[in-house]
């Protein structure tokens, strides 16, 4: 679901080319040592992408734009922005690209083009380094990565009415995310063995089972899904599912399990009596807000917004569960494997 | 590569334990109980069961619990714990630095090291969270209140933005410091900025009051500004020029 939330800025900007960043603009995973051909997953801007720690530490990973895009129209238009500077050319912006970690706090340069330079985008350009390595924005499977796409002003300039003049003042902006689909949140399925099956007093067949944890049953003083919540996943399947987490039918599992433990969450939210006086500041650092985060940027406007749709409309919200798992994907690929198989 | 981690279930169970009985904490209890509940965990990416090399923290461990050991800093008040932990910043950084980020990533390994190597230091640090049984939140690994993480990270910082640790332990009484204004925002991924920061606040400390002004200030300037773009000398000159308007 797409949500404008952008600020009114004291000055002028490039609109243009934000408009451009924002639809164009794309980061694409390529996952490799799968059997198949699979297609890349892609993360469009201002979102977030959630890919498995084995893939995130393994695949390519591109910004793109297609073959056929007109960038010199871009940089066009950061000439003509330039000339309110008195500069002839766009020499004085810079378009970088900054990995960064919030649970390992850095931010790592990752690319610094010119205009001109825009090109190397078209059919994707790799982040990884040159000798094939990868930077360490690109190494963090468990707490993710984003990364911030901008046009800065490269240079101090001198002031101007209504004209940025600062160094590092961006003209245009994007972020992507890469996050893990399940750590965030604190989601560590358990084995449910035959033991357990025998304690919990479940049949043979019962795949997965959600119990609300007896010790911490308050939902709004979680911190993680596991204070509130044990999801108990056949110990046979998650070991199966451990020993193959690339393949299509393996990523779709996971997924659907991930899906159906928030979905659990969701409900349990609903029931909760005073659910019309929760406030985003009280749950903002625990579970729900970590909840939120699944689907939302990390700016309040946007948090406030889905802890609205939360309550008056908890089916948006699984839907757009769904939608930041690439649930279709998932179900797409398998099936074409399952048809491939068949052929 | 393969390396140790402890679960969330495991250390809220060692923390109920030292809280019944802070002798549970001790060095070799906490080792004891690393051994019958730690599980260990191939990096993701990786090919090889090859071990990570902690020796470099088992020594730092035995070099703490000598420390706390001795009567006079058993006792300490806060300004010595403040220190101490200021100190041993740096060392903690450089045993763990050259880990794979795919292992240094993994909250269950900052775990596993708050308890294996912390356990003694985090009770007399935080010894009044022992006292009320509120200890989890520093053995936890979901932000930079885990200490082992918290010490690498200002650890970091300053070896990042300078190449040596001296910063580290730069600001007398600096732990608030570090913690609100470094590390659990986002200057503290600003590498020159904080180091500017840090300096400044060694040279001409500011008070609370000031320092949340020009915190504030920082916030501020960042909703527009990449400040990852700045050098030493333009961090300088942008955070002197934010000051004045504090001063």
């Amino acid at each position: 679901m797409a949500r404008e939330n952008r600020d009114v800025r004291p000055f002028d900007d490039l609109p243009d080319v934000q408009s451009w960043l924002e639809e164009k603009v794309t980061l694409r995973v390529y996952p490799t040592g799968s059997t198949g051909k699979i297609e890349p997953l892609e993360c469009v801007a201002n979102s977030t992408l959630r890919v498995d720690p084995q893939t995130v530490v393994t695949a390519d990973i591109k910004l793109h734009i297609d073959a056929d895009d007109l960038v010199l129209a871009q940089r066009a238009v950061a000439d003509r922005f330039a000339k309110n500077y008195g500069n002839k050319t766009n020499e004085i912006f810079s378009i970088v690209l900054y990995g960064s970690s919030k649970f390992l706090h850095f931010k790592d340069e990752l690319i610094r083009w010119s205009f001109s330079e825009l090109e190397k985008m078209k059919g994707g350009f790799s982040l990884l380094n040159p000798d094939g390595s990868r930077p360490r924005s690109l190494r963090l499977p468990h707490n993710g990565t984003v990364f911030d796409l901008a046009v800065v002003l490269n240079s101090a300039q001198k002031p101007k009415i209504g004209l940025p003049y600062r160094l590092g003042t961006w003209l245009a902006h994007i972020q992507f995310k890469l996050a893990n689909p399940s750590e965030g949140i604190g989601f560590n399925p358990l084995p449910l063995t035959d033991e357990k099956r025998q304690e919990l007093e479940l049949s043979q067949q019962t795949a997965t089972y959600c119990q609300i944890n007896p010790q911490r049953p308050n939902l709004l003083d979680a911190d993680m899904l596991d204070d509130f919540l044990f999801f108990y996943v056949d110990s046979v399947t998650l070991d199966k599912l451990s020993a193959n987490p690339l393949h299509p039918q393996s990523a779709l599992s996971q997924t659907q399990i991930f899906i159906d433990a928030l979905k659990f969450l969701v409900s349990e939210f609903q029931r909760l009596e005073n659910v019309a006086e929760v406030r985003l500041k009280d749950v903002d650092e625990r579970l729900i807000g970590r909840l939120l985060r699944v689907v939302s940027t990390d700016d309040t406007q946007s948090l406030q917004s889905w802890l609205d749709i939360l309550r008056d409309e908890p089916e948006v919200f699984i839907a757009e569960i769904e939608n930041v798992c690439k649930y279709q994907k998932r179900i797409s690929d398998s099936l074409d494997l399952m048809i491939k198989g068949n052929q | 590569m393969k390396y140790p981690q402890l679960s969330e279930k495991d250390i809220k169970e060692f923390c109920d334990l030292i809280v019944t009985d802070p002798s549970n904490g001790r060095g070799s209890s906490a080792r004891a109980f690393c051994r019958s509940k730690a599980s260990s965990s191939r990096a993701p990416g990786s090919n090889n069961d090859q071990i990570p090399n902690l020796s470099a923290l088992d020594v730092l461990a035995k070099k703490i619990e000598l420390h706390l050991g001795d009567s006079k800093n058993a006792s300490a008040g806060a300004k010595v714990k403040e220190k101490y932990e200021s100190e041993i910043c740096g060392e903690v950084h450089q045993a763990l630095r050259d880990l794979p980020y795919e292992i240094l990533d993994d909250p269950k390994f900052w775990q596993y090291l708050a308890v294996h190597f912390f356990s003694e230091f985090i009770m007399w640090r935080e010894s009044d969270a022992l006292r009320s049984g509120n200890l989890l939140s520093y053995f936890r690994a979901t932000g930079v209140e885990c200490i082992p993480l918290r010490l690498f990270l200002r650890g970091q910082v300053v070896f990042e933005a300078t190449g040596k640790y001296d910063l580290a332990a730069a600001i007398p009484e600096g732990t608030d410091f570090w913690r609100s204004h470094i590390l659990r925002v986002k200057t503290g991924r600003d590498r020159n900025v904080a180091r500017v920061f840090v300096d400044m606040q060694r040279d001409k400390r500011l008070l609370t009051k000031q320092l949340r002004s020009l915190a504030r200030l920082i916030n501020r300037m960042r909703a527009n500004v990449f400040l990852s773009e700045y050098d030493v000398t333009k961090s300088k000159s942008v955070l002197d020029e934010l000051r004045k308007q504090i001063d």
